[in-house]
C-alpha cells in the first residue's frame, strides 16, 4: 500500500534556486531574471522572508539579477547540499540498487559486453556521478554522464571531476535527447521540482532506456521538522536552508510518483523501493521510484537479494 | 585528586569538541570527493585551537588563584563547579560518541537516523548545552567562591565562542584553497 500525502500544496511552495535563474527551453540560452519579479512571486506565495533575502541580491541598472552573483550563490548552495548527500550516504544508496540493475541488464543480454551508460538527470554538481567514478563502485564497463541545464553547475562539476582525474563527464543539455540514449537514468532530488502534471512526460522520455531510478524526499509527517533541523544544522546559507526545507514540503506522495511513472512509461514495470517504516519514518528520508523493462523485472528482483523485500510494485509483473 | 580528574576530563572534552568544530568548519565548503587530507587537517587545527583555549583558561585559573585571598577554598569551589559542568557535558559527549559510532559502522538507513535525529540536532543544541554547563558551574556557592565560579564560567564560554568563530573563518579559507590529489 502506498501513502497519499501532500500533493496539492506542491505548486504554491517555491524554491529560490528555481526562480533566480532562467533558460530558454529551446536554445538553452540563459535569460535575464528581474529581481522584482522573483520577489513578487515569493510574496504572492506568502514567503515573505525568502522575498526579503532575494531582495538583497545584487542587480544591475535594469533591475536584472547579477548573473555572477547568482552563479556564485548557486554553486555555494549546491556545495552545501552535497554535504547533506554525503551524510545521507547517497553513493551507497544509489549503488545498492544500480549494481543489481546493471547486473540484471547484463544477465538478460548474454554475450553483451558493451559499456552501459548511466545518466544522472539534473546532476547539479554531479556528486553521485563523481563519487561513483572515484570509487569505482559500479564496476567496470559503466559510462557515467551527468546532464544539467544550468551551465554554471555543469562547468563546476566538470572542473571538480577534472581536478580529481575522474572518468566521467557533464554536459548542459536535455538528458532525454541524447544521441544513443542511456541504459539507466537516475536523478536525486529532481522530481519535486516538477509539478505532478509534468511527471508523466518526464517518465515518458525514458521509455527507451532499460531502467530508471529517481530518488526524492519522502513526505512523512516527521519530514518537515526533520528537514528544518537538518538543514538548519548543516547549511550555512539561509537560502540553501530555505530551499532544503521547501524541497521536503514539495515532495510528491508515493501514489503520485508511482501513478506518474506507470502512466508516463506504460511499457515498463514500475515500483517504489523502501516505503518508510511507519514506526520510525525518519529512517527513510529519500526513496526512489523506479522502472525497468518488463523482461528485467524478475532478474532485477533476484539480483537485489534481501533488498527486494522493500520493493513496492506498481505496474507490470514483478 | 578530584580536582585533577575534573580538570583532565574538561580539558579532554575541550580538545575533542574543538577537533569536531574544526571538522565541521570545512564541511560543506569543498565539493571534491577526496577530502581526507583537508578533513584530517581540520581535525588537527581544531585540536590545536582547543589546546590554545586550554592554555588560555589555565592562565586565567592560575591568575585567579593568585589574586584571591583563600586559594584553597576557591580551588574547592572551582572543582565543584567543574564537576557540575562536567555532569551537563557528559550527556552531550556520550550521545555524540554513540551517534558517531553508528554513523561510521551502521547501514545507510541507521546512518540517516543518527545524522538527522541525533547529530544534526546536537549541532544546533551545542551552544545551548555549552551555556547550560556554564550556568550549572555558576549556579551555587556564595561570596568569593561564587564570584570566581561565575567569572570563570563566562570566561570559558567566551573562549569557546572565540575558538568556534576562529575555526569557522579558518575553515572557509582552508577549504577554498584545498586542491585534491589527482588520481591516475
Amino acid at each position: 500500500m502506498v501513502a497519499s500525502l501532500g500533493g496539492k500544496r506542491q505548486r504554491s511552495i517555491l524554491e529560490v534556486s528555481d526562480l533566480i535563474i532562467g533558460y530558454d527551453p529551446g536554445s538553452g540560452e540563459r535569460l535575464p531574471v528581474r529581481r522584482a519579479e522573483v520577489v513578487e512571486q515569493l510574496q504572492a506565495a506568502g514567503d515573505r522572508r525568502a522575498a526579503e533575502r532575494v531582495g538583497r541580491l545584487p542587480i544591475d541598472a535594469q533591475g536584472t539579477l547579477d548573473p555572477a552573483a547568482v552563479d556564485e550563490l548557486l554553486v555555494r548552495m549546491h556545495t552545501q547540499l552535497q554535504r547533506l548527500w554525503e551524510e545521507l550516504r547517497q553513493g551507497d544508496l544509489g549503488v545498492g540498487l544500480l549494481r543489481p540493475l546493471l547486473s540484471a541488464i547484463r544477465e538478460t543480454t548474454p554475450g553483451r559486453t558493451r559499456t552501459l551508460r548511466v545518466v544522472d538527470v539534473g546532476s547539479g554538481l554531479g556528486y553521485f556521478v563523481r563519487w561513483a567514478a572515484a570509487t569505482g563502485a559500479l564496476g567496470p564497463g559503466v559510462e557515467l554522464v551527468g546532464y544539467e541545464l544550468n551551465t554554471v553547475l555543469v562547468a563546476e562539476a566538470q572542473r571538480l571531476a577534472e581536478a580529481e582525474g575522474l572518468t566521467c563527464r557533464f554536459e548542459a543539455a536535455d538528458a532525454f535527447a541524447l544521441p544513443g540514449g542511456a541504459d539507466v537514468y537516475v536523478s536525486w532530488g529532481v522530481l519535486h521540482h516538477l509539478g505532478a502534471e509534468q511527471l508523466p512526460a518526464f517518465f515518458a522520455g525514458q521509455q527507451a532506456a532499460s531502467g530508471f531510478l529517481h530518488w526524492d524526499p519522502v513526505p512523512t509527517y516527521l519530514a518537515p521538522l526533520g528537514a528544518w533541523v537538518f538543514h538548519r544544522a548543516r547549511m550555512r546559507d539561509p537560502l540553501a536552508r530555505h530551499d532544503g526545507v521547501r524541497s521536503i514540503q514539495r515532495a510528491h506522495a508515493d501514489d503520485v510518483l508511482l501513478g506518474a511513472a506507470s502512466a508516463g512509461a506504460p511499457a515498463m514495470a514500475t515500483a517504489l523501493h523502501g516505503l518508510p517504516d511507519r514506526r520510525l519514518p525518519i529512517l527513510d528520508v529519500i526513496r526512489p521510484v523506479l522502472g525497468v523493462r518488463p523482461d528485467l523485472a524478475r532478474p532485477f528482483r533476484r539480483a537485489l537479494g534481501p533488498a527486494a523485500d522493500r520493493l513496492v510494485p506498481g505496474a507490470g509483473e514483478w | 585528586m578530584v580536582t585533577v580528574l575534573v580538570a583532565a576530563s574538561l580539558v579532554s572534552l575541550c580538545v575533542v569538541d574543538a577537533s569536531l568544530t574544526g571538522y565541521r568548519a570545512v564541511l560543506g565548503r569543498s565539493a571534491f570527493i577526496h577530502r581526507t587530507s583537508l578533513d584530517r587537517r581540520a581535525v588537527l587545527v581544531g585540536a590545536m585551537a582547543g589546546a590554545v583555549v586550554v592554555l588560555a583558561l589555565a592562565a586565567w585559573f592560575g591568575g585567579l588563584l593568585l589574586v584571591v585571598d583563600d586559594g584553597r577554598a576557591t580551588m574547592d569551589a572551582l572543582t565543584a563547579a567543574g564537576l557540575r559542568m562536567l555532569a551537563v557535558y557528559a550527556g552531550l559527549a556520550l550521545t555524540t560518541t554513540v551517534a558517531l559510532a553508528v554513523a561510521f559502522v551502521a547501514p545507510p538507513r541507521w546512518v540517516t537516523l543518527s545524522m538527522i535525529a541525533i547529530l544534526g540536532p546536537l549541532t544546533l543544541l551545542r551552544p545551548l548545552v555549552l551555556a547550560a554547563g556554564a550556568a550549572a558551574a555558576a549556579a551555587s556557592g556564595a561570596g568569593a567562591g561564587r564570584v570566581a565560579e561565575t567569572a570563570s564560567a563566562v570566561v570559558v564560554l567566551l573562549a569557546v565562542a572565540v575558538e568556534t568563530a576562529a575555526l569557522e573563518r579558518w575553515g572557509g579559507r582552508a577549504a577554498g584553497a584545498y586542491r585534491p590529489p589527482v588520481r591516475s
